[in-house]
This record gives C-alpha cells, structure tokens and sequence, in this order.
C-alpha cells in the first residue's frame, strides 16, 4: 500500500470493501436478515401511507391497495442497502479514526433510509395513479437521487474529519 | 492553511447535479432510450460474438416490432430437459429479453452526462474528459452487456440443476447483482469522481482549483509587478 497515492489507497479499499460487503449480503445467512428488513421498510412505509389517509396492506416486503389492483414488492435494490453498503465502503476506505467511522456508519444509514422510505411511499402512489412513469421514477430518478443523498452525507462526514 | 471553496461553491455541484439528473433521464426516457439502445446493440455485437456467442451464429437479434433483444449463448454444459427429466449436453441456449431490461446498460451513458455537466463539462476545457469519462462508460456498458447475456444463457442451465454447480450458481448470482443493480448506478458517479475536480473538490479529495494554484476556467490571468 505504500506505492500507493492516498487517492489510489481509497480506491482500493472502496472497491475491496464494497465488494467483501456485498458478498456478505448475498450469502445464505444474511439473506433472512436481508428480508426481514425489506419486510420491515414495507410495515414502516405502510404505516406511515395509513397515518396519512391512504390505503395500504402489507404482507412481508409487499404492499398494496386492493382497492386500485397495485401491489409491489420491496426487493434488493429497493431497500437502499446496495447505497449504504456504497456509502460505507467509502466510510471505511477514508483515514478516520474508529470513533468517526462508527458515527458515519450510523449516520449513513439513518440518511439513507430517511430518503428510501419517502421513496418507497411515493412509488406506492406513483403506481397507483401513474403506471407507465413506475418504471422510470423507480429506477432512473429516485436510485439515482439517493447515491447523490450518499454522496452528500459522505462529503458532510469527510468534511466533519478533516476539521478534527 | 488549507484553503477551503465558498460553502456556495461546494454545494453548486451538488445543486446542478439534483437538477440535471431528473432533467437528463427525463430526456432520455421520452426521446433518446430507442437510439441509445440501438447504438448499445451495435456496440455489443462483436464483444458479444467473440466472447459468449455460438461460433457461426449471430449472437444478438433486435425484434423490430416489439424491440426485445434474443441473445444466442455458447453454453457447453449438461442440463435437465424440464419435460422429460432427462439430462443432456447443451451447446448453446437462445434467450429474449425486453428492451426495458437492458435500457439500465443504456441508461448509465446519460446519467455520467448529467454528473460531468453538473462539473462544469460544458466547458471546453473539459470535454476531453468527459470523452474519457463517455468512454469508460461505452466499455462498462458493453461488458454488462456481455456479462448479462453470459450470465442468463450459462445460468439458466446451472440452474436446472443438472450438474453440481452451487458455487459457480452463486457467483453468477453475485456477478448479476453487481452488473445489474449495482453499477449501472453508482458506476457514473465512481466515473465522475475519479475524472471530474468538482466531484473530487466536493468530496475533499482536491483542494478547490484556486487553492491549489490552478487557474479556474475562465479566469483572466494577472501579473505581478
């Protein structure tokens, strides 16, 4: 590591961290684990369209309103771990010390889900009212928005570091 | 002292970049998903022939109607026929795919636009590297491409279960999510961080260009006297 630039050093233990974290993600054991939380952001989105006046069952990770036919599902991709496992990777690879990775860790993710659920609640609606735009705000504006919300939080902490 | 950008300066990045990535992908979407999926098709067709295609075969077909793209695979493995339960020898295995599965490969070319303009691509000084980073971006998109097309042809018989291929079926299955949930996304962004000195700026891997002595683009110059 020695040869390396402080930049290149980055680099490499991103890609390494990323690459470890999302091996771990789709190993056997952590699938349960992996599920369960996408099932959990389904209940919590649920909850918050019902406090709002909407209409909304949830089974597991899926959600729906009988009343409209919609139903969706929240799966890898939808439940932002593919961003935090991104944003900490990042996190590990920047000299911090320990102190300041764990807090980034922690922040990272709570910023990161604040944004998924808003995003999970509004493709809920999206689907119901605007079918053929689904796709589009799902994959191409909304996966897009929270990298940059990653990229943000990242710039917020590494700023926080270098002040210490 | 470490010379840090206007806090107005920092955030512009980040400020044209929420407004250009909705802006682009919408313009993509409506009007320039066909043609970018027509030019991935051509790109992709000879690394698809060399690398995962069926000697002799065209490796990739366009439905003119329906724009679903057929992909035929060299595959050259054992898998259980469904109907009769029998095990045989596949050398090559034909697929389709909808064209809004493989827009994601497509996709990503306009939204690294996005973070370069967002950077400040539109100035000349910049274009070459934005080129560079348009050219990472065409060799990302290909070899997912590829490595789509590989992945469902010599998965799809894995996972007939006819062989012993758990490890090789789970690292297809990792490969998937990385080529296609994963860097399809954050690919743009890692290309305009590792090319664009706004990204790097905003991100505190570079110091601001006047702090670190580099005339900012469009500055005049002044001596002394």
């Amino acid at each position: 590591m020695g040869m390396l630039s402080r930049s290149q050093r980055f680099f490499v233990l991103f890609a390494v961290s990323a690459l470890g974290m999302f091996l771990l993600l789709l190993s056997a054991p952590a699938r349960p684990l992996v599920e369960g939380f996408s099932g959990a952001l389904a209940a919590m989105a649920s909850w918050v369209v019902r406090l709002s006046g909407g209409i909304c069952e949830q089974r597991e990770a899926v959600m729906s309103n009988p009343l409209r036919g919609f139903a969706m599902e929240v799966r890898d991709g939808c439940n932002g771990v593919n961003v935090v496992i991104l944003l900490w990777a990042a996190m590990l690879g920047y000299p911090a010390s320990g102190r300041m990775k764990m807090w980034g860790v922690g922040l990272g993710f709570g910023a990161i889900q604040a944004l998924n659920l808003v995003r999970i609640i509004s493709l809920f609606f999206w689907g119901q009212y605007y079918r053929a735009l689904f796709d589009f705000a799902h994959l191409y504006v909304w996966e897009l928005l929270i990298i940059l919300d990653a990229m943000v939080v990242f710039a917020m902490w590494a700023r926080r570091v270098r002040a210490r | 002292m470490t010379r840090v950008a206007p806090r107005s300066e920092r955030f512009s990045v980040v400020a044209r970049a929420m407004v250009l990535l909705p802006v682009v992908m919408t313009l993509w979407w409506f009007v320039l998903k066909g043609p970018s999926l027509w030019v991935l098709a051509k790109l992709a067709y000879v690394p698809l022939a060399l690398l995962v295609g069926p000697v002799g075969q065209v490796p990739i077909r366009v439905d003119a109607e329906t724009q679903d793209w057929t992909f035929q695979v060299q595959v050259n493995a054992y898998g259980r026929n469904q109907k009769t339960n029998e095990t045989q020898w596949v050398d090559m295995l034909e697929f389709s795919a909808e064209a809004e599965s493989i827009a994601l490969f497509a996709s990503s070319w306009f939204s690294y636009l996005a973070l370069a303009l967002a950077a400040g691509a539109w100035r000349r000084a910049e274009w070459r590297r934005m080129g560079r980073g348009l050219g990472i971006e065409t060799v990302l998109n290909v070899a997912s491409v590829v490595a789509y097309a590989y992945i469902n042809g010599y998965g799809s018989v894995l996972k007939t279960g006819a062989a012993a291929g758990g490890g090789k079926l789970w690292a297809l299955e990792y490969l998937y999510h990385l080529i296609y949930l994963v860097l399809p996304f954050a690919g743009p962004f890692i290309v305009a961080v590792s090319l664009h000195r706004k990204w790097q700026e905003y991100l505190g891997f570079a110091l601001p260009e006047r702090a670190a002595g580099i005339p900012a683009p469009g500055a005049t110059s002044t001596r002394r006297a």
